[in-house]
């Protein structure tokens, strides 16, 4: 296993081209930093800190997973060197200790654990009364068991990212009401630390597939849209995101065997959002009239599209897919949330309408056999989640959270992976924020 | 991961309904467009952490991708232990008449490999539409399943092996090889048929298991004509008695067209002392199996059946060398198959579920030589490769 550094060393050529551009970035904020703290002799530290404390539990297909605590923990000392220019240092640790049961079909001891560590710095740098300039720049380190053997720092799904990112806002009116447009490029380096290919090295045959498979180098560019209408926010965004995995060899999918090209993922996701305030609502028996309730309705429609030139070959079958990755995901998320007054405390309810087709994916029997008609895999799912919120003291919030997810889908052959399940989970917790 | 999913759902949706917060908050507290942040308030500084937070969406989404195909795949396993077994599965073609079929398997002990490379009598045949080699079309491979016939009926197999590599190996650098060179077709008796049934086969001029790259088995072939029912003879090297050289001697020579008992089987022994001195031992789930005794007699029906699929072959040769391969069959979940369970399993297969029941099993095979001190190869695989080639003889068939 290799060791950790909050800059992680990269492995292969692409993500040293994203590495190098962010440890060039490094140096510019620490000069920038440097010589800002020279400039600004009077500098307001204005500290954030939101922390969540839970306890809960997972289900899945009626399997229980094991009770257990949940934390996160987000420290944002904020420096605030002018009107102009402000630095948010964010550090955060989340550690999610309920034991999953994931949808492998096991029995028994399956589960995951998962454990974030972040430190990231956003630089705001408004420009004038249209223009302000965002620059951000972290790392990134998830650790996560999933099996009894697997000890914090050497799973084999352990990830770092390293990402570097600027964006550009400006901000008029249009009809009379205020718009931002914000465009941006986000940077980021994807590494697996623990995940090399089994076949890597161990035949000359085989160092043509590739040693750290896993590890990505990619580009988002995005363009975002924000209006707020009175007592209704519209939001829009649209992004592009290319990952060139720089060890990952194309599989040839009529007979397994690798070519030159390198596999790569595209996506773009758009999402389209509206927020309504409503007018606040006496509650029902409320004789002294000081008992209301205000809503939020939202409303968020998400598409994702994935294509990958990556192809598989099943050498269980002697059967292979082209663009075995290439999926479309679209989702309907309506939700509300009740803010109770004078009590403040909230009721959120959220609902999410998921399908996910993939592109050009065969439909599996129960046998494993491959659909000769054509047929191409969807999954379904629909997931319901609900949290309640309430002040016990000052800027302690107590809340309860839960939520049920339900998948459906037509492919049946399910013997290392699970298409059609029902799971859900619950959560108590406490949460402070200063 | 959907699990983990839908959490990264619900933190959106949480994520929203912060955002709704703010921004009910900052139309109160503020007037103005709601794009600008860059005051000093906790709570538009909290609205620019968020944004943060949301922006993470692509490397999760392309995280949980990665994780999700592996998955789905079959490339990571979990033990009955609730520990991690990867397995990587390859069909190659690395000449116009090879087909190379590896497993690689990682467990807490490392990784291990199983490599088996055919080379065929002639060229893979191509596919007509893409015309690469197309393994599809090599058929049965395997002489056990040729079929057999009168004499003057049977039909020489297209395709066959002249010379096979299989062997497995450990990260170590310890390897059982068995190589089988120059290998021809020839008519036999099929002696599992009590009439006078032939069928084809391979014989090879040279055949060898080394371990750790010393031979401790050779096999020769001398005499015989291809096409033919004339076999020849087989000559069998085994180490010398007391060697330490790693010496083999000329131990016994055998007659190939006659049947295991025959007496005329035995042409010649050549070393007695080394003959002498080879043993072989084999245990079932731990107890020894004997010939000669009635070690089954003792045994409960309950006993027989709570056995283990578990076998252990190991043999001893005169240079006090040993080599023991045990071999067994599991579930996905690391469970060993007993003999009751692997019966119900048979019961309840039917012409539509033997292919998912069957490959639903995984083979463990597990070998120890005296060249590998304490360190074994565990080799894991799942059978199913051999299944389809069953199933695609069965749909020709059809």
């Amino acid at each position: 296993m290799r060791s950790y550094s909050p800059f992680v060393v990269a492995k292969n050529s692409a993500t040293n081209k994203y590495q190098g551009e962010i440890k060039m970035f490094k140096k510019t904020v620490l000069l920038s930093l440097f010589f800002t703290a020279n400039c600004f002799a009077e500098v307001k530290v204005l500290p954030l800190f939101n922390g969540f404390f839970g306890y809960g539990n997972a289900f899945y297909k009626e399997q229980s997973g094991t009770p257990s605590i949940n934390y996160n923990i987000d420290y944002v000392p904020a420096l605030i060197f002018s009107d102009k220019l402000t630095l948010l240092p964010r550090l955060s640790s989340t550690y999610n200790g309920t034991m999953i049961p994931l949808e492998i079909e096991e029995e028994g001891n399956i589960y995951t654990q998962l454990w974030d560590n972040l430190i990231f710095t956003k630089a705001i740098h408004r420009i004038n009364s249209d223009w302000t300039l965002r620059g951000e720049l972290g790392v990134k380190k998830e650790m996560a068991r999933e099996t009894a053997d697997e000890t914090w720092g050497t799973g084999l799904y352990d990830y770092s990212t390293s990402h570097l990112e600027a964006s550009l806002e400006r901000r008029f009116a249009a009809a009379g009401q205020p718009i931002t447009l914000t465009f941006g490029d986000r940077v980021f380096a994807t590494t697996f630390p623990n995940y090399q290919s089994l076949a890597a090295g161990t035949t000359q045959y085989l160092q043509l597939a590739g040693k750290n498979v896993l590890d990505t180098g990619s580009n988002e560019i995005f363009i975002k849209a924000e209006w707020l209408l009175n007592q209704t926010f519209l939001r829009c965004q649209f992004g592009a995101t290319q990952s060139n995995y720089s060890d990952q060899k194309i599989i040839s999918a009529i007979d397994g065997h690798y070519l030159p090209d390198l596999r790569k993922d595209a996506y773009t996701n758009l999402s389209i959002g509206a927020s309504q305030l409503l007018p606040s609502y006496n509650l029902p028996s409320n004789e002294t009239g000081d008992k209301k309730f205000k809503a939020f309705l939202g409303i968020n429609y998400e598409s994702i599209t994935k294509t990958s030139n990556q192809c598989l070959f099943d050498a269980d079958k002697i059967f292979g897919e082209e663009n075995y990755y290439s999926y479309r995901q679209n989702t309907i998320s309506p939700s509300i949330t009740l803010r109770f007054l004078p009590s403040n405390s909230d009721l959120s309810l959220s609902y999410d309408i998921v399908q996910k087709k993939y592109t050009n994916r065969l439909v599996q029997d129960v046998n494993g056999n491959y659909d000769t008609s054509g047929e191409l895999i969807y999954q379904n799912s629909t997931v319901l989640n609900f949290k309640y919120a309430f002040p016990v003291a000052k800027s302690i919030l107590a809340s309860v959270s839960g939520g049920f997810r339900a998948a459906k889908s037509n492919m049946l052959y399910e013997k290392y992976f699970q298409y059609n399940f029902t799971a859900y989970n619950y959560m108590i917790g406490i949460a402070y924020e200063y | 991961m959907k699990i983990i999913r839908t959490g990264l759902k619900l933190s959106l949706c949480l994520a929203l309904c912060v955002k709704l917060a703010s921004f009910a908050a900052a139309s109160e507290e503020i007037s103005g467009p709601l794009g600008t942040l860059i005051g000093n308030t906790k709570n538009e500084l909290r609205q620019e952490v968020n944004e943060s937070k949301n922006r993470e969406q692509m490397e999760t989404i392309g995280v949980q991708d990665i994780k999700l195909g592996e998955y789905q795949d079959g490339k990571t396993l979990t033990d009955i232990h609730g520990n991690r077994v990867r397995l990587e599965q390859y069909v190659l073609i690395p000449k116009p008449n090879q087909i190379e079929i590896l497993t690689y398997s990682k467990r807490d002990t490392g990784v291990d490999t199983l490599k088996a490379v055919y080379t065929l009598n002639k060229d893979i045949p191509k596919n007509i539409e893409t015309n690469v080699p197309d393994v599809r079309q090599v058929g049965e491979l395997d002489p056990k399943k040729w079929e057999s016939g009168a004499l003057a009926d049977i039909q020489a197999p297209e395709y066959y092996s002249t010379n096979i590599e299989s062997s497995v190996k450990n990260d170590k650098g310890d390897s059982v090889v068995f190589l089988a060179v120059d290998g021809s077709l020839y008519q036999v008796n099929d002696f599992s048929s009590n009439l006078d049934l032939y069928k084809y086969d391979v014989l090879y001029k040279d055949s060898y298991i080394n371990v750790n790259d010393i031979t401790k088995v050779r096999l020769s072939q001398v005499g015989g004509t291809p096409g033919t029912t004339t076999l020849g003879t087989l000559e069998w090297y085994l180490p010398k008695y007391l060697s330490t050289t790693n010496e083999l001697s000329k131990t016994v020579t055998v007659d190939p067209s006659k049947k295991d008992g025959d007496p005329a089987k035995l042409i010649a022994l050549n070393d007695l002392q080394t003959w002498a001195h080879t043993s072989s031992e084999s245990y079932w789930d731990g107890t020894k199996i004997d010939n000669n005794s009635d070690w089954w007699k003792n045994m409960t029906v309950g006993q027989l059946l709570d056995k283990k699929l578990d076998w252990t072959n190991k043999i001893t040769f005169a240079d006090g060398t040993y080599l023991q391969q045990r071999e067994a069959w599991l579930k996905d979940s690391g469970e060993e198959l007993t003999v009751g369970s692997y019966f119900s399993l048979l019961r309840n297969l039917s012409p539509d579920n033997w292919v998912k029941n069957i490959s639903e099993l995984n083979h463990e095979g597990i070998w120890t030589a005296t060249e590998f001190g304490d360190r074994t190869i565990d080799v894991l695989w799942s059978p199913s490769i051999f299944v389809k080639i069953a199933t695609q003889d069965v749909s020709k068939n059809k």
